[in-house]
């Protein structure tokens, strides 16, 4: 399996911002610079994400979260996408269309 | 001494050890986070070639880059240098190992809040597998079974 690189796709008139790939620890900073860089508020299209660890999650849990008060974000993450499993195991409320 | 912990399939109690038999396929990899990447290519080239199914694939990858990340964030070198990553089939699980020179206490599998920070690539783990343990015999192993189709 070749492992994707990570890519987004910042839709501001939707407020979607949708990964693509692997968020290894290559990419971890990348995934956390698009976050930032999209702004708020968003829903966060992990459905075509092919790897997302912990680290990843803890990224996500931080953008969530905002800097001074909650950022107002949405998970999305298709059935059957890997994403979506990993969401589910880790008790974050999603999306799944 | 093997201490097991309680995986979704409910195995807790059982005194029956991981073991990762002498035909398990190894590898010596790096002691450092981009051996989470080398670990993750071994076990999917190999389940590939296998004809593994895509989900089976992909939570191999998570087992074995949570148990890799763990033992290159909090463990130990072994004496060459390196983290040692396994896999073999058994007759019903897909079974991963990963040592680290460390030594540990005790690992705690449970997981945290949806708004914490951090602590959660054991628990992903568990909720993967079915069976998972550890030795602290020789480093620190960490051994989990991925049910098999």
């Amino acid at each position: 399996m070749q492992d994707r690189p990570l890519a987004s796709t910042h839709d501001p008139q939707t407020g979607t911002l949708a990964f693509s790939g692997s968020v290894d620890e290559g990419a971890i900073d990348r995934f956390r610079a698009d976050l930032a860089a999209a702004g708020s508020p968003l829903v966060i299209d992990l459905s075509d994400v092919d790897y997302l660890p912990s680290v990843a999650i803890r990224v996500l849990v931080q953008a969530m979260r905002g800097d001074t008060e909650p950022a107002d974000h949405q998970l999305l993450a298709a059935p059957g996408t890997v994403a979506q499993r990993v969401l589910q195991m880790c008790g974050l409320p999603h999306r799944t269309a | 001494m093997t201490r097991l912990g309680e995986g979704a399939g409910g195995h807790h109690g059982s005194m029956q050890p991981l073991s990762v038999p002498p035909e398990a396929d190894r590898v010596r990899l790096p002691f450092e986070v981009a051996s989470v990447t080398e670990a993750r290519r071994f076990v999917s080239d190999a389940l590939e070639a296998r004809g593994a199914a895509r989900h089976v694939v992909e939570d191999a990858n998570i087992v074995v880059g949570e148990l890799v990340m763990n033992a290159v964030r909090h463990g130990r070198p072994h004496e060459d240098g390196t983290v040692e990553v396994a896999w073999v089939l058994l007759g019903d699980a897909l079974r991963f190992s990963v040592c680290d020179g460390g030594q540990v206490e005790r690992l705690e599998a449970s997981m945290p809040s949806a708004t914490s920070l951090g602590g959660r690539g054991l628990a992903m783990v568990e909720r993967l597998c079915g069976r998972w343990g550890y030795d602290t015999t020789a480093g620190t192993r960490v051994v989990a079974d991925i049910p098999a189709p």
